[in-house]
């Protein structure tokens, strides 16, 4: 947990960013969005759970392969997911964040602490596709969520250099020392593009805080 | 062009690389969350879909199964607290009515124990306390098109099922009724083994509960080896009712 001096010891190091450039993307198509399932889930329906599967099972093994060393390590974090996610169903407020946001926020927490207690690192050969949005074997670019697909736009008006950081950090769970190391920059300059990268990815999409109560 | 916010640089540095081994996810509040929504988003998008195993599949759709029942028992629960106080004043005289509705009834049904099964299941259903539940397609290919009902009397412990488009098994393989019981934690109740001669013909079935019920919550049917099972994996869920 980063504490007040992390926060401190870049706080010299202002510098202008390029945030006001940034285009802003439009917002999701609510008409292109399905209504939410979460609410049926936590009433315990599982035609509602069953749907909810169809709609999101592909997207959760897609990021659970990318951090996962094994197939079936990702079926387990892909299972340990979606009970979560269930469980966590009556906390699912729709004015704060789409259903999509929600999953994938749980999914992201829960391959993170899968990997810490499992002192396991990804599959290093992900290392060398990285810095493109390429499509999966077993893709379907129709198959996106809308949050998803807005989200694959914006990341390609990112800088190359900040796209490509932000794809071996958050789509392939490298290190910061890692990603210096395999793409030749500084450490300072890996941590200054990943980070300025999301800030003007959540400006892009919009995303807001509201309503902390709608955390996972 | 504005200056950047160090606090909010130093938040999505940390959102970033919290899956780091020094790192930890920072609380929430501040901006936090809306950093770690993009930031799931982002690598969801990195990732994109991949086709799930058909295993996973039947795993997944067990896992969804066995939460929903759970789910059930809970609910359960939460109502009896609030309906129905233990050792109430009023529980009691409410209890004995039960079981003299259940000696009334199991009377009735043992002197139409001789009638065609399809009359016995009518005789149920005629009666004030039964629940019919339509059953839903489970997630297993073995389902076919099955439809129809569950009628359960609680009072009698006793039921049937009756089913069309459920397609025949072959001789290995028998199914198997599972009763969940919202007054019982653990494993769903044995509810019984049959088979299907015709799927395209009505077959009803008597309920064969292996303990008492005492809140008939949910009612499944599994595909298992002939001589039926004590603990259901739940690979094959063909049908499913009352969730």
């Amino acid at each position: 947990m980063p504490d007040a001096s992390a926060f401190a010891a870049v706080a010299p190091m202002r510098v202008l960013i390029d945030h006001d450039l940034a285009p802003v993307m439009r917002a999701p198509d609510r008409k292109r969005m399905p209504l939410p399932l979460l609410p049926e889930i936590a009433a315990g329906d599982p035609a509602a759970v069953d749907a909810f599967l169809k709609r999101h099972q592909n997207m959760v093994f897609g990021l659970a392969r990318r951090f996962c060393r094994s197939a079936e390590d990702a079926e387990d974090a892909t299972q340990e997911i979606f009970v979560e996610a269930w469980k966590s169903a009556g906390r699912f407020d729709a004015t704060a964040g789409s259903e999509t946001t929600f999953l994938m926020t749980i999914a992201r927490r829960r391959l993170i602490d899968r990997a810490r207690r499992q002192g396991r690192r990804p599959p290093t050969a992900l290392l060398e596709d990285a810095g493109s949005l390429a499509e999966q074997p077993g893709a379907d670019r129709a198959e996106l969520h809308e949050e998803v697909r807005l989200a694959k736009e914006a990341l390609e008006q990112l800088r190359p250099e900040q796209r490509h950081v932000l794809d071996l950090a958050l789509g392939q769970g490298r290190t910061h020392h890692e990603i210096s190391a395999a793409i030749g920059i500084p450490l300072g300059t890996v941590k200054s593009h990943a980070r300025r990268g999301l800030i003007r990815l959540r400006e892009m999409l919009g995303v807001e805080d509201r309503n902390e109560g709608g955390t996972p | 062009m504005s200056e950047p916010d160090p606090r909010l640089e130093a938040l999505a540095e940390a959102i970033v690389f919290a899956h780091e081994a020094e790192a930890a996810l920072p609380a929430p509040g501040g901006g936090v969350l809306a950093l770690e929504r993009t930031a799931a988003l982002a690598a969801a998008a990195f990732a994109g879909p991949v086709a799930v195993p058909e295993r996973l599949q039947r795993r997944l759709a067990a896992a969804g199964l066995a939460f929903c029942a759970e789910r059930a028992r809970e609910l359960a629960k939460d109502g009896a607290g609030r309906t129905a106080p233990r050792g109430s004043a009023r529980g009691i005289p409410m209890f004995l009515l039960g079981v003299a509705a259940g000696i009334v009834l199991w009377f009735v049904l043992r002197a139409d124990a001789e009638l065609p099964i399809e009359r016995q299941r009518d005789t149920l259903l005629a009666t004030r306390n039964a629940t019919r539940l339509q059953w839903k397609a489970g997630p297993s290919p073995l389902r076919g098109l099955v439809e129809g009902d569950v009628v359960w009397s609680h009072d009698s412990q006793h039921g049937f099922l009756r089913f069309r488009g459920l397609p025949p098994l072959d001789d290995d393989h028998r199914f198997q009724l599972w009763i969940v019981d919202g007054n019982r934690d653990g494993a769903p109740v044995d509810g019984g083994l049959f088979s299907v001669a015709d799927a395209g013909a009505d077959t009803i079935v008597p309920i064969r509960a292996a303990l008492p019920i005492g809140s008939a919550k949910a009612f499944v049917v599994t595909v298992e080896p002939r001589g039926g099972v004590v603990v259901s994996k739940q690979e094959h869920v063909v049908a499913i009712a009352g969730l």
